[in-house]
């Protein structure tokens, strides 16, 4: 039972950064992200239930209320003010982007058993979700051009990490879980700020314009 | 005195800081800063000097602590051998005089707000070449070297303002920066098959073997020739020389390059076992090449300091070309040969560190009465300056090889041990011996011609320009040192036993090397410990040439005849300074003689008014091929820009695309090292 709600709920996370890949409109990628947050939060839960690891409960709590409600309504807030809603042309179109990150997935699934907790079977899923989204969050940042969505794509390969150390490993220490939780709500919100920072400048939020600046 | 002896070097170093230190606050007020930058400097000096003749006299090596990083454990340790101490020695004879000559050059060469740079740099300088000498770790050696580079680019760029200077600065620091990369990767080879950071584990011999020590030794070849000087890593010196203020010409020349031989022999020659005759041959090639070309080059040279820096190649060629020969004798299992043949090489060290001092605080004295390093526009200095026209020309006959000078000496022990190489060694290789000594015999007569001509052009005669004939004599501060230097070419020149007394220590302390018997004969004589080998004792000559002034004396004096003067004879014309052998003329038959290696480009354009048979005015210009340069450095460059503009294509400026370099390196390590397990 508990491993197969961890299964459904990694494979989620790996359904969600998809339709993220396949997505255009920046709010709907928003919601996918706190959509995949959710699910991060409910393997942390499950996990600390099945398994009697209580602090994972605040890892839970943090995930949910941060990474599902805080971040996603303040990015939905910087688009609203922006005026941009759309991402207009990524460097790939979209049916070849989903091919690639497909080929990101076998290379996650086929690195996956190499580990020794490969071996078991949800380690195994979680790790090869893990690696997968990792590498789709990296390649997300390569071909997206929008500065929220190279947010949002970085967001994705922060809750990769945590997926294999809550998954996986017996969790980090509890300091660094929180460090981390607040590094990121920081990381967003000066991101946030420099969105509107380059838009303001450039009248867009095309980063592939900050190449200008080059010398 | 066996206290004082082991704190002299850190105790030297702390006097050189500590002068550092003092003239930075004094940077106001420039003549203070002067003095107290120089005073320290001497001070230092003095303490390492002490350092090292105990060193060379006791034959027992000292060591201790500089410094200990306790985060790192990394240990700064120094050991002065035998060795080590030979070059700290030159060092500080040749470093204290110059320090006193620059006490009343920089007033007038710097300005007064840079005398603080300069003072400050000039001490870094012989510090840190002091550190490399001493240096018995990789780390302590490393940061010496780097700190000595960039000490001399400081300096060679003190007349920044001017776009040569800067020129030279950024060529120096280029091809030093090329030289300390292989030394580097060398020392990181040698350390990682040690498993240690310090010399006595990584120079024992037998640490690398086979194709690595091969590539080991081409590595410390090339880094330790750049700054040698040696030809084809030369290209730097005759432009970083004449750049830099006079007296850090004469430190750089007499000491920077000694730093570079130092490496080779102590790398390169003892430290990576019993010498491959390939390496031999290699030195030996390299040497006389050197000696060649850097003589034939300084031959055509009108800038007096130019002049000089190709001399520094041509005599670096000479000490290569005699630890070659020892290379070479050691190959072939000849150590009391090879004793010899370094003994001259250490020797020469020595000797050309002084005169070559000597010339360039000369040159020193003469650019400032005049204003200018044209040989051209000097001529008849002997008049105005005297006793520098006196000191130069001791120099310039040390130099030449004149017995009686400390030229001598050193030249012809390595003309012993080449032709004796001849004979004692096997094999086709021995050829080198025989070809070197002829060409060395060249590069002796070609250097007695270069310094006929740069001592004739600029001190005989008559004036060439009005600032000639305006030139003063130069001030006490600035005679002294050159005197001492004069007095010291005098003194190893006559007793060159002594010298070589010294030398023993040092040269048995090198692996591999004995002396059957002492190679001296007395402190006059030399007389290597081969039965084969000749003996000399310049003072014969001494006493014969004495003889001849005191006879010619004695002549003059009971002459009954009155004396008479007249003014020169010029076939009824008038002598003026246009009438005058120019240096261009004078060196003109050799540039005919040895046309196909200067491939000289001439041009004449004779302006006419009336008849092209009377033209009103010749000009004529002339330039030597800058062959190593063309042929070699310029296709290098391309090549490297050629890379470096390839490499750009890379740093597209978007941020995507490094992302994607990312994203590839993370997939390809994944791939590559998760499916493994």
């Amino acid at each position: 039972m508990t491993s197969n709600i961890l299964i459904l709920c990694a494979t989620g996370m790996l359904v969600s950064a998809y339709l993220m890949v396949g997505q255009k409109a920046l709010l709907t990628t928003i919601r996918l992200y706190g959509a995949q947050s959710l699910l991060l939060g409910i393997v942390a839960t499950t996990i600390a239930l099945a398994e009697g690891r209580h602090e994972l409960f605040v890892t839970a709590a943090l995930t949910v209320t941060l990474k599902a409600a805080l971040i996603p309504w303040f990015l939905l807030r910087t688009v609203d003010r922006i005026g941009i809603h759309r991402e207009i042309e990524p460097a790939l179109n979209v049916p070849a982007s989903l091919l690639v990150c497909l080929g990101l997935t076998v290379v996650g699934y086929r690195v996956s058993t190499g580990f020794l907790e490969g071996a078991r079977g949800v380690g195994h899923h979680l790790i090869g979700v893990a690696l997968s989204l990792l590498l789709i969050g990296l390649f997300l940042m390569v071909t997206r051009k929008k500065a929220i969505t190279q947010i949002l794509a970085l967001l994705t390969v922060e809750n990769a990490v945590f997926l294999v150390a809550i998954g996986v490993t017996e969790g980090m220490p509890f300091i660094v879980e929180l460090g981390i939780s607040f590094d990121v709500i920081l990381a967003v919100l000066v991101l946030g700020i420099l969105v509107q920072r380059i838009v303001g400048r450039f009248e867009s939020m095309d980063i592939s314009r900050l190449s200008k600046l080059k010398g | 005195m066996r206290e004082l002896v082991a704190i002299g070097l850190p105790a030297a170093f702390a006097v050189r800081l500590l002068t550092i230190a003092a003239t930075m606050l004094l940077v106001r007020r420039a003549q203070t800063c002067r003095w107290t930058s120089m005073l320290g400097s001497i001070a230092a000096s003095i303490l390492t000097m002490t350092v090292a003749l105990t060193v060379i006299t006791t034959g027992q090596p000292v060591a201790g602590l500089l410094m200990r990083h306790v985060a790192s454990s990394i240990v700064f340790d120094y050991a002065v051998t035998p060795l080590s101490a030979w070059f700290l020695m030159v060092l500080g004879l040749i470093g204290i005089p110059i320090a006193v000559y620059s006490i009343a050059y920089f007033a007038h060469a710097i300005a007064a707000p840079r005398t603080a740079l300069v003072g400050s740099a000039f001490n870094v300088l012989l510090g840190s070449v002091e550190a490399v000498f001493v240096a018995n770790g990789i780390i302590t050696f490393l940061c010496a070297w780097e700190v000595m580079t960039l000490a001399t680019a400081a300096l060679v760029a003190t007349e920044h303002q001017e776009l040569a200077s800067r020129g030279a600065a950024f060529l120096y620091l280029v091809m030093s920066h090329v030289g300390t990369g292989c030394l580097v990767v060398g020392f990181l080879v040698l350390a990682a098959h040690a498993g240690s950071l310090s010399f006595p584990d990584l120079l024992s011999g037998e640490v690398v073997s086979g194709t690595l020590r091969q590539g080991v030794f081409l590595l410390f070849f090339v880094g330790f020739g750049v700054k040698a000087g040696v030809i084809p890593m030369h290209v730097w010196l005759p432009e970083a020389h004449p750049a830099a203020p006079s007296s850090v010409s004469a430190l750089m020349s007499a000491v920077l390059i000694t730093a570079g031989i130092y490496g080779l022999y102590r790398f390169c020659g003892f430290g990576l076992g019993v010498p491959d005759q390939r390496w031999a041959l290699a030195f030996m090639i390299v040497g006389m090449l050197s000696a060649i070309l850097g003589v034939l080059y300084a031959l055509t040279q009108t800038d007096l300091k130019r002049l000089l820096a190709y001399s520094t190649i041509e005599n670096s060629g000479i000490i290569v070309l005699g630890l070659g020969a020892a290379m070479m004798a050691l190959a072939h299992r000849q150590p009391i040969l090879a004793a010899v043949a370094v003994a001259a090489s250490l020797m020469h060290v020595l000797n050309h560190g002084v005169f070559k001092g000597l010339l360039f605080l000369g040159a020193g004295s003469v650019v400032m009465a005049t204003g200018t390093r044209d040989v051209e526009h000097m001529g008849g200095l002997l008049k105005r300056m005297p006793k520098t026209g006196l000191y130069f020309l001791i120099g310039a006959l040390a130099i030449s090889g004149v017995p009686m000078l400390n030229g001598f000496p050193s030249e012809w022990l390595t003309f012993q041990a080449l032709l004796l190489g001849f004979t004692s060694t096997p094999g086709v290789v021995r050829l080198a011996f025989p070809i070197a000594a002829g060409l060395l015999a060249l590069t002796s007569a070609l250097a007695a011609t270069c310094f006929v001509r740069a001592f004739g052009i600029s001190f005989l005669a008559l004036p060439r320009s009005t600032a000639a004939a305006g030139a003063r004599e130069s001030p006490m501060l600035m005679l002294a040192p050159q005197a001492w230097l004069a007095a010291l070419c005098l003194v190893l020149g006559l007793f060159p036993g002594a010298v070589l007394r010294a030398l023993e220590g040092v040269v048995v302390s090198l692996p591999g090397l004995r002396t059957a018997a002492p190679m001296t004969a007395g402190a006059l004589g030399m007389a290597p410990a081969l039965s084969a080998f000749d003996r000399v004792v310049p003072g014969v000559f001494a006493i014969v040439v004495l003889g001849a002034l005191i006879a010619a004396a004695l002549l003059t004096a009971f002459r009954k005849t009155a004396m008479r003067r007249a003014p020169t004879w010029a076939c009824g014309g008038v002598l003026t300074a246009r009438t005058e052998y120019t240096a261009t003329a004078f060196s003109k038959p050799l540039l005919m003689i040895f046309e196909s290696i200067y491939r000289p480009m001439r041009q004449v354009d004779a302006v006419t008014e009336v008849s092209p048979y009377y033209p009103a005015e010749v000009r004529y210009r002339e330039q030597i091929e800058p062959t190593f340069e063309r042929y070699l450095y310029t296709p290098l460059v391309r090549l490297v820009m050629r890379g470096a503009k390839g490499m750009r294509v890379l740093q597209a400026g978007s941020l995507h695309t490094y992302l994607a370099y990312v994203l590839v390196l993370a997939v390809i390590l994944l791939v590559w090292l998760g499916g493994t397990t």
